[in-house]
């Protein structure tokens, strides 16, 4: 037997701090951003990956806001996805990178998240594109 | 670059030795020169024997105060309310034990900060009322002196800075704290040579008179 | 390595007149991809999501600066930190989105060509390159400390630092002097910051981005900010950016509920340091430490120093060196306390002794002088 192994190894019980009020806060900032969207159609949006959040609080956030009937899975520079919560109108996104790293935890008050609208300018030129592909008859390789 | 951090250095570093430094000096120096005074030797005889005597009056003359009129009570209320407040952020914020423990080798357990927060305001107050009532009262106010007023802002200074620290208040926090740490060195250097000095030379007086009055027959 | 794919490359002209949208683009990345890379950036940048569209703008508008990378007294700690940004995505588009003209250890030149490139770099975009620098800059004995190519580190900053647009300085050495500088200081080392108001170089907009090392995604956060915006985020006294070094570490600690509830651990393996306890007691510089170890962490967001059971040193401070014991608590004197205070008893003693000696021949003096009065004296009058 090694030296090494002669040290006996014990396990520390793992301690989360459960006193925090984190996910109440972060509930109460939805709920009025929800309102506002409600009332003035402007949209809100929080980035949870910089509020310091113990596990616990993370757990109860995500647990009131619930899972809703929609989720978009993103193919770019990583995967991404975005689900709407129970919550209508309030979404989640999170981005991961090419290593499956979280690079960005968003909870989103909007209608729809604009990610996931298509934008003009690739609008634009997926039109030449059809355009093209309608002529030839086969898609382009791009 | 880094001119907070400095000040903070400097504040914790030399000028925390100067301060102690001189203010065991001055303490020692006093005290000194107080007992060189010496006193005539006594040659009448003393009336009973009542060893322990000085040793009580140091505490009775802390409990038993006669409240004869509104301003003694007042003053005696507030006397106790400050002084045992000073003596519970001095000696019972948990930060403060650690110097205690640098300067003298041992500590003590302390109270949570929200407790000594609490407290420090308190006396803050009740040291704006004796400032006030030193500025009203025309009896107190003749007796006072330029050296009282200078204690009395030197005591208070502390408290307030201490406060702003905590609560980053006022300036950055590192700033803050070394101002707070330069109005305690203030204090110290100024305790000898004021009236403050009584932190020290009440235990001898207080052992002294009950002593005395032992010999002449009131023993406590 | 992605790293490797700077290759203290000269770009073909074209290349620098294109955005980094264009060019993402042209590498195949939607808009989709294009608008999450903001989201993280924003994310990295400790800027607010609502600032996504403004960064999606700046960028579709910014073309590539120049940058050159000094190393001088550094341990490339610095350096080996950014390689480990967990957003490989923001650090492999930084090193797209900038043209890494010169860095010492990760460009593929050597020698006089790597000189070459600087000072090419240094001529075609004078006035609009970017200097970053790490490592502090040895100023006695003429600075001959530290060379690099037979040139003294305080002759090639100055030379750089002349027609640059801003400087960047990252890590503790190049802010505040860091380790180098600690007493007594036997190279003379300085930071930028300081060389800059001794009027040693010219002054230019300077942001110091402090830590022993920083914290990987501080730096590529920074170079980000002045990438998509091309400006200085908003600094605070000592020229740090306020999103990331605007709060104390104790600010943000999660053990702080216990430092006000006056809970410490008195050991590193007692029962308090078990329960998660404030570690003021065990030299935790926490709250005299702008930082964001304790919301961003560390090892892609794995935990930070507190959360390991260590207290907080106060890297990304000035002088943090000589600012007491790590293990000391944050309020401890840090001067010499016993020597003082048998100085003072010393000295008090004497001087008593001095003036107890004068009162007593003072009193004795005025008694052999009073006069005596007699009853004759009395009668006479
Ligand atoms: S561990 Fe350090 S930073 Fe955290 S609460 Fe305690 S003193 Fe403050």
């Amino acid at each position: 037997m090694s030296t090494l192994d002669a040290i006996s190894i014990e396990t520390e019980p793992f301690v989360d701090i459960n006193d925090g009020s984190g996910a109440q806060a972060i509930l109460r900032e939805i709920e009025r951003l929800l309102e506002h969207l409600i009332d003035n159609g402007e949209e809100g949006v929080i980035d949870i990956k910089t509020i310091p959040l113990s596990l616990h609080e993370h757990e109860q956030l995500h647990y009131v806001l619930g899972r809703g009937e929609l989720t978009a899975t993103l193919n770019s520079m990583g995967k991404s996805i975005v689900h709407e919560t129970a919550i209508a109108g309030v979404w989640r996104t999170i981005h991961y990178n090419d290593d499956g790293d979280v690079i960005a935890d968003l909870i989103e008050v909007t209608t729809l998240p604009e990610i996931l609208k298509s934008d003009l300018t690739d609008m634009q030129n997926a039109l030449d594109e059809l355009r093209k592909r309608i002529e030839t008859e086969q898609p382009l390789i791009v | 670059m880094g001119e907070a951090n400095e000040l903070l250095l400097w504040a914790k570093g030399p000028a925390f030795e100067w301060a102690l430094g001189i203010m065991i000096f001055g303490i020692v120096i006093r005290l000194i020169e107080i007992f060189s005074l010496g006193r005539r030797v006594d040659y009448s005889v003393a009336r009973e024997n009542s060893p322990g005597s000085g040793l009580k009056t140091i505490f009775s003359r802390s409990y038993k105060v006669e409240l004869s009129t509104p301003q003694v009570t007042r003053t005696v209320i507030t006397g106790y309310i400050f002084h045992i407040g000073l003596l519970i952020t001095v000696a019972l914020f948990i930060p403060h034990i650690e110097i205690w423990r640098s300067i003298i080798g041992f500590g003590w357990p302390g109270l949570p900060t929200s407790i000594v927060d609490f407290v420090a305001v308190i006396t803050m107050l009740t040291l704006l009322v004796v400032l006030v009532d030193r500025l009203t009262n025309p009896v107190k106010k003749q007796l006072s002196t330029i050296g009282d007023y200078l204690a009395w802002l030197v005591t208070f200074l502390p408290l307030l800075t201490g406060y702003l620290t905590y609560h980053h208040l006022g300036l950055p926090y590192t700033e803050m704290l070394a101002i707070h740490i330069i109005s305690v060195e203030l204090l110290m250097i100024i305790l000898p040579f004021t009236k403050l000095i009584h932190s020290v030379t009440i235990f001898i007086a207080r052992w002294y008179n009950g002593d005395q009055f032992a010999r002449k027959g009131v023993a406590s | 390595m992605m790293v490797m794919g700077i290759k203290g490359n000269q770009l073909p002209e074209q290349d620098r007149e294109e955005t980094l949208e264009q060019r993402l683009k042209r590498q195949g990345v939607s808009r989709r991809g294009f608008l999450k890379f903001c989201a993280a950036a924003a994310s990295a940048m400790a800027l607010p999501p609502s600032m996504v569209p403004a960064i999606a703008a700046a960028l579709g508008s910014v073309t590539r600066p120049s940058v050159i990378w000094l190393s001088f007294q550094e341990c490339t700690g610095c350096t080996e930190s950014l390689t480990r940004s967990h957003l490989p995505t923001i650090e492999s588009l930084i090193f797209d989105a900038i043209s890494l003209d010169y860095h010492h250890t990760l460009q593929a030149a050597a020698g006089q060509a790597a000189e070459e490139a600087r000072e090419m770099a240094m001529e075609k975009f004078k006035g609009e390159y970017l200097v970053l620098v790490d490592g502090s800059v040895p100023m006695a004995d003429g600075g001959i400390y530290s060379t690099i190519a037979g040139i003294s580190n305080i002759d090639m900053l100055r030379d750089t630092v002349e027609n640059a647009a801003a400087v960047i300085s990252v890590g503790s050495c190049a802010a505040f002097g860091g380790l180098p500088n600690a007493e007594p200081n036997p190279t003379g080392a300085v930071g930028i910051g300081d060389l800059m108001e001794m009027g040693e170089i010219a002054s230019k907009p300077l942001i110091n981005v402090p830590g022993c090392p920083p914290i990987p995604v501080v730096i590529t956060g920074v170079i980000a900010h002045y990438l998509t915006f091309g400006t200085i985020p908003e600094l605070d006294h000592l020229h740090r950016p306020k999103s990331f070094y605007g709060d104390t570490i104790h600010d943000r600690c999660y053990r702080r509920t216990f430092y006000d509830q006056g809970k410490f651990a008195e050991s590193f393996d007692d029962e308090g340091a078990r329960l998660g306890w404030c570690l003021y007691k065990l030299g935790c510089k926490g709250p005299t430490t702008h930082n964001v170890c304790a919301t961003t962490k560390w090892n892609e967001g794995t935990s930070f120093p507190i959360e390991s059971g260590h207290g907080c040193i106060g890297c990304s401070e000035p002088k943090f060196w000589d600012a007491g014991g790590f293990y000391e608590a944050l309020s401890e004197p840090t001067g010499a306390l016993g020597t003082a205070a048998k100085t003072a008893v010393g000295v008090g003693v004497a001087a008593g002794a001095l003036s107890a000696w004068q009162n007593l021949s003072k009193r004795s003096g005025a008694a052999a002088e009073r006069e005596k009065v007699t009853i004759d004296d009395l009668e006479q009058k």
